[in-house]
């Protein structure tokens, strides 16, 4: 029995860490189209048991409350990353376009961010920031089906991506539910930090249990909407199927309602500061809600998933966590 | 992540399970018509846990147990809950107070208390919390003044599980008025059949009465019996609230949530109504306790306390209970309280409303909980 993430995941967590301080250096962090930037997942062609790395990726991303494109590019080259110096992959991962015998292209759209992926080494590979070669980026979407076009130099690279597919809508909503945990948690740590240093009355406003007691509730929440995303993303990289669909739709309205709320929480905590356009507070809290609703409101979801486990079969599978034997009980 | 547990855990599992099936029979409650019926079937049960060699399995080899791993003893807390098996008679006992005296205790004491513990002979419960002193335990005021042949004890102590019929509580009680606090207590061991004990009954809610108010007058104490030094009352307490918070609770409340959970559904199915978000939600919470639970276990399996985890756990697991009980009787509307019967065994929609509002309340207020995540695990300051 072991629930600690994998050291890969924690390892490319910190790649994410990395690269998302590196970006924010170079100030590569523009807000773009959430709808547009879905197909720049690719998430159809991940291998399953690559998504837990790709949220552990998006949970960076949320928590540097970088534009989500970001997101999509550096879970792909990250993935690539771990692929190691093999080249032929990189088609198979969906990572932009091969730009020479050992390197390659991965871009984000609109064309702020653009990296380029070279060798360095044998086995390792680099990430290095290109900001001036793109001169095209288009999408389409039709029919459930998303084109994406890309031309630098006399280069041009098309891919279709499948955001239509049962799958890959599934990933995508679990890959969105670990960007709101991700910026739900670094909102609740910067507020902890706040109302430990602000002083009312003389001493600390994190001294006074109206105060203390909400943000414990909002831990004890958060902890729980990532245990069940964790399981959820369990189930979908071992195939289950009905089990894991609900299980992804029951904990990404989990974890959208408890983002929302920690989000409305930790605004109030800030006090009048929170609402000036000079404080960064609103920044979280509008990307909680813009991800949070991406999906339809938390309340429809959970009643879809409620309305599947009116079943008894589909509620059984649901609650056996974990369980070598049938669970039935008194 | 890895959910399975091993092998050994999955056959203890099989063979808990048959057990089971072979000695307690599913309509159990409906031979227990009075409470004295129901003492008597605990006794029993207790008898055969001792027997089959389950009474505190768990316990280190040296004190009569098999030093079985917490896999096991959750296995076996979430078997007995799914199973619906009373919870017996030396439930305190065996759970909390033997790892005290395995950890304080005098090698006679030792010698003396753990074996009738083990094979179900007494019976004890704990005497903590006072009318005065609830969450704030350490503002007993039940006094112990030493004499030369040992204390002589006054006060009173409330919500005593089972002090109508056990033989010794495992007491806190105040020796020195002068020192601070928490300086001035002492655990002590007192026979329940002493002359001046008078118990109590309380009449509960959901038609039970497990709970008593326990007075002491001028109650005579060996000196022999205190549980670790005069003024170590605070530690050795701390110490038995330790173990109130671990995977087995969580586990044990997450199967009888599922029991309630499985009566939700049905009775939206009897409506022909959707189970809505209401199902949804309470079955997710249901399942994410056990996660939370398997959060524990892993740790403990490590090697690590539960420490602020554990209360992090309980909140959840009692208010999410909560919420699961409040949206069936939501949902059942009015008429479930015409058709509510309370009694000793009832388990109907308002019943368990009713039961569940106990739960953030035992073992620890929420409140109390919320102060330890507060204080421990976000770090933040108390003044």
């Amino acid at each position: 029995m072991d629930l600690s993430p994998t050291a890969d995941d924690v390892m490319v967590a910190h790649t994410a860490r990395q690269i998302l301080r590196q970006g924010e250096a170079l100030d590569h962090k523009r807000a773009s189209a959430r709808l547009e930037s879905a197909g720049f997942l690719q998430l159809d062609l991940l291998e399953p048991a690559e998504l837990s790395a790709a949220s552990a990726v998006a949970r960076e991303v949320g928590a540097a409350n970088a534009p989500l494109l970001y997101a999509d590019a550096l879970v792909r080259v990250l993935l690539a990353a771990r692929v190691k110096g093999v080249p032929s992959e990189l088609g198979l991962l969906g990572i932009g376009r091969r730009t020479g015998p050992r390197s390659a292209v991965v871009r984000s759209y609109p064309a702020e961010i653009c990296w380029a992926l070279v060798p360095n080494g044998p086995v390792d590979w680099e990430l290095v920031p290109i900001t001036d070669d793109i001169v095209m980026a288009q999408s389409s979407f039709e029919a459930g089906i998303m084109t994406l076009r890309l031309e630098w130099g006399r280069e041009t690279a098309v891919r279709e991506v499948r955001y239509a597919e049962p799958r890959v809508q599934l990933a995508y909503l679990a890959v969105c539910d670990a960007e709101l945990i991700g910026a739900a948690a670094e909102l609740l740590d910067r507020t902890v930090a706040h109302v430990k240093q602000r002083t009312q009355f003389g001493r600390p406003v994190g001294s006074f249990q109206a105060v203390r007691h909400r943000l414990a509730d909002g831990a004890v929440a958060l902890g729980a909407a990532e245990s069940a995303l964790l399981y959820a993303l369990n189930l979908l990289a071992n195939g289950h199927g009905r089990n894991a669909e609900l299980w992804v739709r029951g904990a990404h309205a989990y974890a959208a309602q408890t983002c929302l709320d920690i989000s409305k929480l930790c605004f109030q905590m800030h006090g009048g500061m929170a609402f000036t356009q000079e404080y960064w507070v609103h920044r979280w809290m509008r990307r909680i809600w813009q991800t949070a609703m991406w999906h339809g409101s938390p309340q429809a979801m959970m009643a879809s998933v409620g309305a599947a486990l009116t079943y008894a079969d589909a509620l059984e599978e649901f609650v056996a966590v974990g369980r070598p034997l049938p669970g039935g009980s008194y | 992540m890895d959910l399975t547990w091993s092998n050994e855990a999955e056959q203890f599992r099989v063979r808990l399970r048959n057990w089971l099936d072979a000695n307690l029979s599913a309509d159990w409650h409906a031979r227990c018509r009075s409470l004295d019926s129901y003492i008597e079937f605990q006794r029993d049960w207790d008898h055969k846990l001792a027997a089959a060699g389950l009474s505190g399995f768990w316990w280190p080899k040296e004190y009569g147990g098999s030093g079985a791993s917490p896999e096991l003893r959750a296995v076996y807390a979430e078997e007995m809950s799914r199973a619906n098996a009373p919870d017996g008679l030396t439930t305190l006992g065996l759970r909390l107070l033997a790892p005290a005296i395995m950890k304080f205790g005098t090698g006679q004491q030792k010698a003396e208390l753990l074996p009738p513990i083990l094979s179900a002979q007494v019976i004890w419960c704990q005497g903590f919390s006072e009318p005065e002193a609830g969450s704030d335990l350490a503002s007993v005021r039940t006094r112990a003044v030493q004499t030369d042949g040992g204390f002589i004890v006054s006060g009173s102590k409330i919500w005593t599980s089972r002090a109508h019929y056990a033989d010794a509580i495992f007491l806190l009680a105040r020796t020195d008025l002068t020192a601070e606090k928490h300086a001035g207590l002492t655990m002590l061991l007192v026979d329940m059949h002493s002359p001046g004990i008078e118990i109590s009954p309380l009449a509960q809610i959901n038609g039970q009465s497990n709970f008593n108010q326990v007075f002491f007058n001028d109650v005579r104490v060996p000196k022999d019996r205190t549980l670790g030094g005069i003024g170590d009352g605070w530690r050795v307490a701390l110490y038995i609230l330790t173990h109130e918070r671990g995977a087995t609770g969580a586990l044990s409340a997450s199967a009888h949530m599922e029991h309630h959970l499985r009566l939700f559904r049905q009775a939206c199915e009897c409506r022909g109504a959707s189970g809505g978000e209401g199902l949804g939600r309470s079955a997710l919470e249901t399942a994410i306790v056990r996660l939370l639970a398997y959060r524990i276990l892993a740790g403990q399996l490590a090697g690590n306390d539960p420490g602020y985890l554990g209360s992090a756990v309980k909140l959840f697991w009692s208010e999410s209970w909560q919420r699961l009980a409040e949206t069936a009787l939501l949902e059942a509307g009015p008429q479930a309280f015409a058709e509510y019967e309370p009694g000793p065994f009832a388990d109907d929609t308002v019943a368990r409303f009713m039961d569940t509002r106990q739960r953030t309340i035992a073992g620890g207020t929420s409140e109390i909980q919320r102060e330890i995540i507060s204080q421990h695990m976000l770090g933040l300051p108390r003044k």
